[in-house]
């Protein structure tokens, strides 16, 4: 295929992204100049993640290439004192810390995923400096994003290890400023289930994507690494088997469900964010199995896509946000591409219902 | 003193930690119970308004609910990580170590 003059301007954006991905070096060329042309800062950030997807090898080894990394790791030294103490800075090199040295190279895994992939610099897209607090409190079983900065527990070593082990969970914690910025997605019942599959998701991608596992290889788990030896359990949660990572007789069994057959409606965990969030996890997993390859160049784009689309509104339900995704593959790869009847596909399946109209919402 | 416990909230929703804890201070030595005696004190617990100050950013935090009896009086406060009083967080870590299910 040739592109002549008149060409260039008649394809559609997804037929030029499908050329930019696989079409020859002169058809990518060309491609990726004319979406250069689209002013959208959307298109542009697609472009920047397609030009660097093709030299991620190369780019793997200097995650800071564009000086766009900042880091700082504070280590609270067992209190809870905020942010504590400044041990490791952006280009220093690894301390005597393993809680630390986890941090500092996770966040630059997430912070690669996103600027390489999606052309995002950093949680507010403008270079924001990436802060976390390792070693708080004592036994402290959790991890959490406060609105400024990543805050790691270590763990009891009796249920939990140090949070810091697993990169997904970092690169989860890193996706709720992501979200934070773009959306607002309303931290209770289905907006909140979807701020946290959302968090989920780009902090499986930041896991696959450190790693380069394609779908089929990826294992799906998040948190995979901290529980003990003691408890029966692989992970937190799977997107692959919502309901199926621990079975313990301590902890109980994981309560996500796949499909809104199994919708489980409580006061508790903001109307089960955590829990209900195992919904739109699996049809992510859906998606990207069904597209194959690395989940990041499709399925993570149209989910970064949606995450950044004005019309996610923050109290958006899992229907708004099916359609988005729907409307956000369906501009980029176009209404007859397996990539749009993926996604319808994988909502379908787990009995979300997609309104045909915006103002169905 | 009785005082029982909810966490809610964290990266995870796991049932097993779900379930409230509780701690009687009839159940604890004399040097603890004075302790949570004075825990309970220096940070007015009775006093205290019903939901503590907190940020309204952020994911994953843990929210704690606590009700305290004493005597005649009760009172339930929630607060979420990361708690900025020092002495509620005291009077929350303690709870932590020497409450059970």
């Amino acid at each position: 295929m040739k592109l002549t003059t008149v060409q260039r301007y008649i394809l559609p954006p997804h037929m030029l992204t499908a050329l930019a991905q696989h079409g020859s070096p002169e058809q990518r060329a060309i491609a990726l100049h004319m979406l250069g042309h689209d002013h959208s800062i959307r298109t542009v950030r697609m472009v920047q993640g397609l030009q660097v997807n093709h030299h991620h090898l190369s780019v793997q080894a200097s995650i800071n290439a564009e000086g766009a990394l900042h880091r700082v790791i504070y280590d609270d030294h067992g209190t809870m004192d905020l942010p504590g103490e400044c041990v490791r800075v952006e280009g220093q090199h690894a301390i005597g810390d393993v809680a630390a040295n986890e941090a500092y190279d996770a966040l630059g895994w997430t912070h690669a995923l996103y600027l390489q992939v999606y052309g995002r610099n950093s949680i507010n897209d403008a270079g924001q400096p990436l802060d976390a607090s390792v070693h708080y409190g004592t036994q402290y079983n959790n991890a959490f994003w406060d609105g400024e900065r990543m805050i790691f527990g270590d763990g009891d070593n009796q249920l939990f290890n140090r949070f810091t082990c697993a990169i997904d969970v970092i690169g989860h914690e890193l996706t709720h400023g992501v979200t934070e910025d773009e959306s607002h997605l309303a931290y209770v019942g289905q907006s909140g289930s979807l701020n946290e599959s959302i968090s989920d998701v780009f902090g499986s991608l930041v896991k696959q994507y450190s790693h380069q596992q394609t779908a089929e290889q990826a294992d799906w788990l998040i948190g995979h690494g901290l529980f003990t030896d003691k408890i029966q359990g692989e992970a937190l949660r799977s997107l692959k088997a919502p309901g199926t990572a621990y079975d313990d007789p301590l902890l109980g069994r994981d309560p996500q469900p796949a499909h809104m057959d199994h919708y489980m409606h409580t006061v508790e965990d903001n109307g089960g964010v955590h829990i209900n969030s195992g919904i739109p996890n699996h049809v992510f997993y859906l998606v990207a199995t069904r597209i194959g390859g690395f989940a990041w160049e499709k399925a993570g784009r149209i989910w970064y896509e949606t995450l950044r689309d004005p019309g996610l509104r923050p109290t958006a339900n899992f229907r708004m946000f099916a359609r988005l995704t729907m409307a956000n593959a369906e501009r980029m790869f176009g209404s007859n591409s397996r990539e749009l009847a993926a996604v319808h596909e994988a909502w379908t399946q787990v009995g979300v219902q997609i309104p045909a109209f915006a103002k169905e919402y | 003193m009785r005082i029982q416990m909810r966490t809610e909230g964290g990266f995870a929703y796991i049932p097993g930690l779900s379930r409230p804890t509780i701690l009687d201070s009839a159940t604890l030595s004399p040097q603890e119970s004075d302790e949570i005696q004075h825990l309970v004190s220096a940070v007015h617990f009775f006093d205290l308004p019903t939901l503590q100050e907190q940020t309204v950013h952020g994911g994953d935090q843990r929210t704690y609910k606590i009700t305290i009896e004493d005597g005649v009086r009760s009172h339930s406060i929630q607060v979420t990580d990361p708690v900025k009083d020092p002495q509620l967080q005291a009077l929350l870590t303690f709870v932590q170590q020497h409450a059970s299910m």
